[in-house]
């Protein structure tokens, strides 16, 4: 559910193009651990546990009986409808150019002193292409502008002996969803060409995070899996790389090195000039 | 006054960061916490509830370590609903970073939160006026400043309204209700 946020093409050429180039920020080295670490036990929320029962009772107060739903609607986000006027201005635009040129067309070289309204034409031009810069920063401010807590995570390397690559890799984030990702031969040569193959991008926690990681497959069955101890930096995009090279069955998933960078919206728009 | 704390305290923080932390910290022991106020760690709880799920609301508040007397406290717990998920979430706050984040063990399905409300050093200085008599009786003190919405006033329970509990030993609590939107008294009992 909350993956499907991810589906609209900006974001993707985006992540693509971040992934693809050096990292803007300095990389951070993610500790792996072998041992799930203690979470610190921190009482909260104290005086609602102890008095539930008749806090709950209050909300009856505020119960209300459903009814079916008829003519349900969306709330409409409110860009949209000034972008329906950007739209018109546009379109005054191009009309205003239309009728200049047509009286252009009448009076053309009609005296020397003509000469004279090109400068006013051109200064007319200038100020159009003013309003349609106008219109293009808050297109950009709108869709690259708000870059919320995300986390991609790309896997680089494989162990130089074939036998020692795992079948796939089982990603398990904080709200406890695992996500699996095979190592499939067209993952595995473009991991062998040096590439990165990218296998996780959600929204994240601004906060301290342990995740687990299961290497399976082959000699990695039943094999001790990894906690990954990182803190996704708030309104940035977080990349966590996950390096197999030095992956050995001995060590289990712990012989994963793991590291950190982020990118921020206006990275993401100068790796994309 | 309380502006002038408001202000203070991100200094008094960093002034902690460059002294290597205050007298008496061994390297390694947690930060001291800086005192905040309620709203102080609004942002970073929906920036982290919207990633858990984008319709999650702030349904609860209070206050997750001592109250000072302005109103402030060195951690919050905010709590969150998800309709879709029909779970709560809660984070707690302390020195403008999550310290806690963990799903609500039993079923709490409160309303959102009006949006509008005042902040916690407000609350408790509206509720000071009615404390007066109980605080220089028993010495009772405020232990619980909480947020909800419909929690205590019967004639309009869609209100969203600050509690504040004091509490005094040998002596049962005082609860002080205030309507959020304006800093008005709604409500006091003991109890």
């Amino acid at each position: 559910m909350r993956r499907a946020r991810f589906a609209w093409v900006l974001a993707v050429s985006f992540v693509a193009a971040a992934a693809a180039g050096p990292p803007a920020r300095g990389q951070v080295p993610v500790k792996v651990e072998r041992v799930k670490p203690p979470k610190e036990d921190l009482p909260t929320l104290r005086f609602l546990k102890e008095n539930r029962d008749f806090l709950r009772s209050r909300m009856d107060v505020l119960r209300q009986v459903p009814v079916e739903e008829r003519d349900t609607s969306a709330s409409l986000d409110p860009r949209f409808l000034t972008y329906r006027e950007m739209m018109a201005s546009l379109h005054a635009a191009d009309d205003t150019l239309d009728a200049q040129r047509r009286w252009e067309d009448a009076s053309f070289l009609a005296s020397v002193t003509d000469l004279g309204d090109v400068e006013s034409e051109l200064d007319l031009l200038e100020s159009l292409l003013d309003a349609q810069e106008e219109r293009l920063a808050g297109l950009e401010a709108d869709f690259l502008g708000r870059q919320e807590t995300a986390v991609v995570v790309v896997v680089r390397g494989l162990p130089e002996r074939a036998d020692r690559c795992p079948a796939a890799l089982q990603l398990t984030d904080e709200f406890g969803t695992p996500v699996q990702a095979a190592l499939d031969p067209g993952r595995t040569s473009a991991l062998r060409e040096g590439g990165i193959v990218q296998i996780y991008h959600d929204y994240a926690e601004p906060r301290e995070q342990t995740w687990e990681l299961d290497l399976t497959g082959g000699p990695w069955q039943g094999t001790d899996p990894a906690y990954l101890h990182f803190e996704p930096v708030r309104n940035a995009l977080n990349f966590l790389e996950l390096d197999l090279a030095a992956l050995d069955p001995k060590d289990g998933a712990a012989g994963v090195r793991a590291r950190t960078w982020t990118r921020s919206a206006g990275d993401g728009a100068n790796a994309l000039r | 006054m309380n502006a002038v704390r408001h202000l203070f305290a991100p200094a008094a923080a960093a002034a902690l960061l460059l002294a290597g932390g205050p007298r008496g910290v061994a390297a390694g022991d947690p930060p001291v916490a800086v005192p905040l106020s309620a709203r102080q760690g609004l942002d970073l709880v929906r920036d982290a509830a919207r990633a858990w799920q984008p319709d999650a609301a702030l349904i609860y508040l209070e206050n997750d370590e001592a109250l000072d007397a302005g109103g402030y406290a060195g951690r919050w717990g905010y709590l969150f609903y998800s309709v879709a998920e029909d779970a709560a979430r809660g984070y707690s706050v302390r020195n403008d970073k999550i310290v806690s984040a963990d799903y609500l063990s039993f079923a709490f399905e409160a309303p959102p939160l009006s949006s509008e409300w005042i902040d916690s050093d407000a609350a408790l200085s509206a509720a000071a006026k009615k404390a007066g008599d109980y605080r220089k009786e028993f010495g009772g003190r405020a232990t619980t400043l909480l947020l909800m919405r419909g929690g205590f006033d019967d004639k309009k329970p869609d209100l969203t309204t600050w509690t504040v509990v004091y509490t005094a030993d040998g002596a049962p609590s005082l609860f002080v209700v205030v309507d959020a939107s304006n800093g008005k008294v709604k409500k006091v009992w003991r109890g």
